[in-house]
């Protein structure tokens, strides 16, 4: 039984493509055939991106390079937080967790296997967010709005605890402090810690944003939207909504994960504190900011994220303003952003993602199923 | 929600003093009861109801018939202040209440019934009804209310501590009018009284109205789809269709006039 | 088992901060349908207000009083200016102005009174086995939810908010200013708030003091139905005493995660919650 009869814009995670034909139009001969399918074509962005990054850390600072790292492991984690709720309608308030789980998995094994490669730790940190993602999404497959909500907070709130509970294997209050891999020894000369660990960060980032990408141009992406819309038709049209919803929050915690793995592999600690209940809150609000219906919000939301808070800190130094203010500055920012874009667009989340979803409406497209 | 209490307070303890007894004394004694000029509204993009003119004589059953989606239920929306109008004016009584939200006007004995009675069904009977005096200041005046609301509806009496889900179709339909009758009014509007009723309830109920007239002064707005009944009990009526005024006059004459029926009222 | 009684009586009293503030939710929900997210922020706010006027005038009261209308001011401002521009909005809006106003809130207190932890007295002596101030908590909580009872049950204005959160367009044809009703609802449910707050603030106020007593509060409004104060009363009670007996037993730290489990078990057994009549409004 084939969903809903109307054509998902196969380019709703892929802006670039817009322009070009649909994907899913029966395949050509030849070339061109190949540089239609999403995965290459996302694949193709995902290089190219990773070459803009390579060259602006080049020419700078570590300073810079930190920050370049920082909005390449938000935007992971930003992007799997929008597969999850802009894409599947899940409003979820506990990817802050997520994070976390990534995070202490990456640390755990730096500290207790220091052998073993990044590669391999960052796998494994993905793996326990996907697991992670299982069991938190088949919890509340059944749960819908505040529900839903509610209790992701609770998970949010409640996780990182796990760490003080356990405070010899997990390093309690303080976390975990480790120090991790620089630059390969033959790049030594050519390319710094800083800017090496940035690349590593994107090319993590850039892997999960194309797999993001794919999922959400592919069939289990039309499913979520289908049911993100309306559960009861999607149902009826055959899509399996219960294994869609936990799938979706299993992408989305493998995302955050990864990204969070990817924090504590920047910094070199892991730490409770960081995962809190403000993260998950900064998160979701950048995402509105950034724009819930694609990808592209994430990255926007990364770069409010991390530059929010440079101009927090330049301003407290410009204005004098006590650490309390400028720690302060990036969550009231947020929540006044927050504020501000639901007075305004009163339709909410569920109406510009529906009219974002008819604007990116392909010429094939047959029949709005609003 | 001042409580600045007049004379007329202590002189009519069933009224909704003050602000009745302010409405009495400065409403012109020459004016209908209800009157709307040019009332326009606009659902969104949409305009329901499109420079509609209608006047009520005070004391008159009047009717206002149209076919399903005609504006019949807009109009009665928009005259009780449920609906803010996009142009025009309402009147009642001679002053200019456009604008004025519905929980105003039932202070100045407007009231209006929804279709389907607006009962609510997880509150008790008497609760339904005590809810509708509310207005009524004192709990003397509320408790007369109530005694008199349950002598014309013994069977509200009988099931007073029941929860409005368990009552009848007819039995509902008694309890929304009696709850507006609890507020005391002086314009009754009515949304389709006769939906889903047996015609002896609805007769009953026509009966009831036209008693209540006759011995109170009430004025009644009566919007039906059942042009027959609404044309028996009324003096006069309007027709909408597609939110303008088709026809309007005597209600004798319209039900006689086999243009009017044949193209308005199904008959 | 006299350690089993300590940890019941304790629980009761923790249990009575849970109950409030679980009630103040459900109020609020009943009234508007909104999950109200910045409760917690409003009782933050309240309970740093009071540590404020009783720093500059002595009293404790003065300032137990301060917090109550705190609570009640925010209440009312936020459904008057954040949620009633958003009724007819989509469900999501309201989760995420509340949301907002949440960050706003916590974050600001964090910028005025800063991160570190402030002492924060008692209302009546803390020691002993059920002090004072535990039977304070219970039976300030307790009078609270009676007194609700009585005021929905028997009085005019309780019938009017019933009614406005029943069916507000009813209502309103029977005179009931909804507008105002509801924005005294929460005037009302955010008091009650506070008043968790005040109970809960003690020994030590900080910004994220209320972000666990938020998730029992949620647990147990959730899991008693939201649309029901006796459930919300009771869940508290029961959150309160069950986490006791799982702190007595193993460990503080894990007590949010036990009551996300407790929730979601209830949660797959009666989706509606322990103590609702089924309602049809989907949620």
């Amino acid at each position: 039984m084939a969903p809903s009869t109307h054509r998902a814009p196969a380019s709703d995670a892929d802006p670039a493509a817009a322009d070009s034909a649909p994907a899913a139009t029966a395949p050509r001969p030849g070339r061109r055939a190949a540089l239609r399918h999403p995965l290459v074509r996302h694949g193709l962005w995902a290089v190219a991106a990773l070459a803009a990054v390579a060259a602006l850390t080049a020419a700078t600072g570590p300073v810079t390079d930190l920050r370049v790292a920082n909005v390449g492991l938000h935007l992971l984690a930003v992007a799997g937080l929008q597969f999850l709720v802009g894409t599947s309608g899940q409003v979820s308030l506990g990817h802050g967790a997520f994070m976390f789980v990534g995070s202490y998995a990456m640390a755990l094994l730096v500290v207790n296997v220091p052998a073993m490669p990044l590669a391999a730790g960052m796998a494994a940190a993905c793996a326990a967010g996907c697991l992670a993602g299982l069991v938190v999404g088949a919890a509340t497959a059944r749960l819908h709005g505040p529900y839903l909500a509610g209790a992701t907070l609770m998970l949010a709130v409640g996780l990182p605890a796990i760490a003080l509970r356990f405070p010899d294997l997990l390093g309690g209050a303080n976390g975990l402090a480790f120090a991790t891999i620089g630059a390969p020894p033959f790049l030594a000369g050519a390319v710094d810690d800083t800017q090496w660990r940035a690349i590593v960060v994107w090319t993590v980032a850039l892997i999960g944003l194309v797999v993001l990408a794919t999922a959400s141009a592919g069939r289990l992406g039309r499913h979520l939207r289908a049911l993100r819309d309306d559960a009861a038709a999607a149902s009826l049209s055959g899509v399996p909504v219960g294994r869609a919803r936990v799938t979706a929050f299993v992408i989305s915690a493998g995302a955050g994960s990864l990204a969070g793995a990817c924090q504590a592999y920047v910094l070199g600690t892991a730490t409770p504190s960081t995962y809190g209940l403000s993260l998950s809150l900064v998160l979701l609000a950048a995402l509105v900011l950034g724009g819930l219906g694609s990808l592209w919000g994430a990255f926007w939301a990364a770069l409010a994220i991390v530059y929010v808070e440079v101009a927090g800190t330049e301003l407290a130094h410009a204005l004098d303003l006590s650490t309390d203010v400028r720690n302060n500055l990036p969550v009231v920012f947020f929540g006044a952003v927050l504020i501000t874009v639901v007075l305004a667009w009163p339709r909410g989340v569920h109406g510009a993602l529906s009219a974002l979803g008819r604007h990116r409406s392909t010429p094939l497209k047959t029949g709005d199923s609003r | 929600m001042a409580a600045d209490r007049t004379a007329a307070d202590r002189t009519a303890p069933g009224s909704t003093a003050p602000d009745r007894a302010t409405a009495d004394r400065t409403a012109d004694p020459t004016a209908s009861a209800l009157r709307t000029e040019g009332l326009t509204v606009h659902y969104g993009a949409v305009r329901a109801l499109d420079t509609v003119d209608l006047e009520v004589a005070r004391g008159a059953v009047h009717a206002v018939l149209g076919a399903n989606g005609a504006g019949k239920t807009t109009f009665l929306r928009a005259a009780s202040g449920l609906h803010p109008p996009r142009g025009g004016r309402v009147l009642l009584f001679g002053e200019d209440v456009t604008g004025a939200p519905a929980e105003e006007l039932v202070r100045r004995g407007l009231l209006h019934v929804p279709e389907g009675g607006g009962v609510l069904t997880e509150l008790t009977v008497e609760e339904n009804l005590r809810l509708g005096g509310l207005v009524r200041r004192g709990r003397a005046a509320r408790n007369a209310a109530l005694g008199e609301v349950y002598d014309l509806f013994e069977p509200l009496r009988e099931r007073r501590t029941r929860q409005a889900s368990s009552l009848s179709g007819g039995e509902r339909q008694m309890l929304a009018i009696g709850r507006a009758l609890m507020a005391d009014p002086r314009v009754l509007l009515l949304d389709e009284p006769s939906l889903g009723l047996a015609p002896l309830i609805t007769r009953r109920i026509m009966q009831l109205l036209q008693d209540l007239r006759a011995r109170t002064g009430l004025t009644v707005v009566l919007v039906e789809q059942n042009a027959r009944t609404a044309l028996r009990a009324s003096d006069r009526a309007h027709v909408l269709d597609q939110g303008a005024v088709a026809a309007e006059g005597a209600s004798a004459d319209l039900l006689g006039d086999p243009r009017v029926r044949a193209a308005y009222l199904g008959l | 088992m006299e350690h089993f009684a300590n940890l019941t009586l304790n629980g009761l009293a923790t249990g009575a901060v849970y109950a409030a503030l679980a009630l103040s939710l459900v109020l609020i929900y009943q009234a508007t349908r909104v999950l109200n997210f910045a409760q917690p922020a409003f009782a933050l706010v309240s309970a740093y207000v009071a540590y404020a006027v009783t720093a500059a005038t002595g009293s404790y009261w003065a300032g137990f009083a301060a917090a109550l209308a705190t609570g009640a001011l925010l209440g009312a401002g936020t459904e008057r200016f954040l949620v009633r521009p958003l009724r007819n909005a989509s469900p999501l809006s309201p989760i995420i102005a509340t949301l907002g106003l949440l960050m706003v809130l916590q974050g600001a207190v964090g910028m005025v009174w800063g991160n570190e932890p402030l002492s924060f007295a008692y209302p009546l002596d803390y020691r002993g086995r059920f002090s004072p101030a535990d039977a304070f908590a219970l039976v300030s909580v307790l009078l609270v939810a009676f007194g609700l009872f009585a005021l929905y049950r028997f009085t005019p204005a309780g019938l009017r908010m019933r009614a406005a959160a029943i069916r507000p367009e009813a209502a309103r044809l029977s005179g009931v200013r909804v507008g105002v009703v509801l924005a005294s609802a929460w005037a009302l449910a955010s008091a009650i708030g506070a008043l968790a707050g005040m109970l809960a603030a003690p020994p030590f106020l900080a910004p994220n003091a209320f972000d666990l007593i938020f998730v029992f509060a949620i647990a147990a409004a959730v899991a008693g139905g939201l649309e029901n104060p006796f459930g919300a009363v009771a869940g508290g009670l029961a959150v309160g005493v069950l986490l006791s007996y799982v702190t007595g037993y193993a460990g503080p730290e894990l007590t949010a995660l036990a009551a996300l489990a407790v929730l979601l078990t209830v949660l797959a057994l009666k989706p509606d919650g322990l103590f609702s009549r089924a309602a049809a409004r989907k949620v």
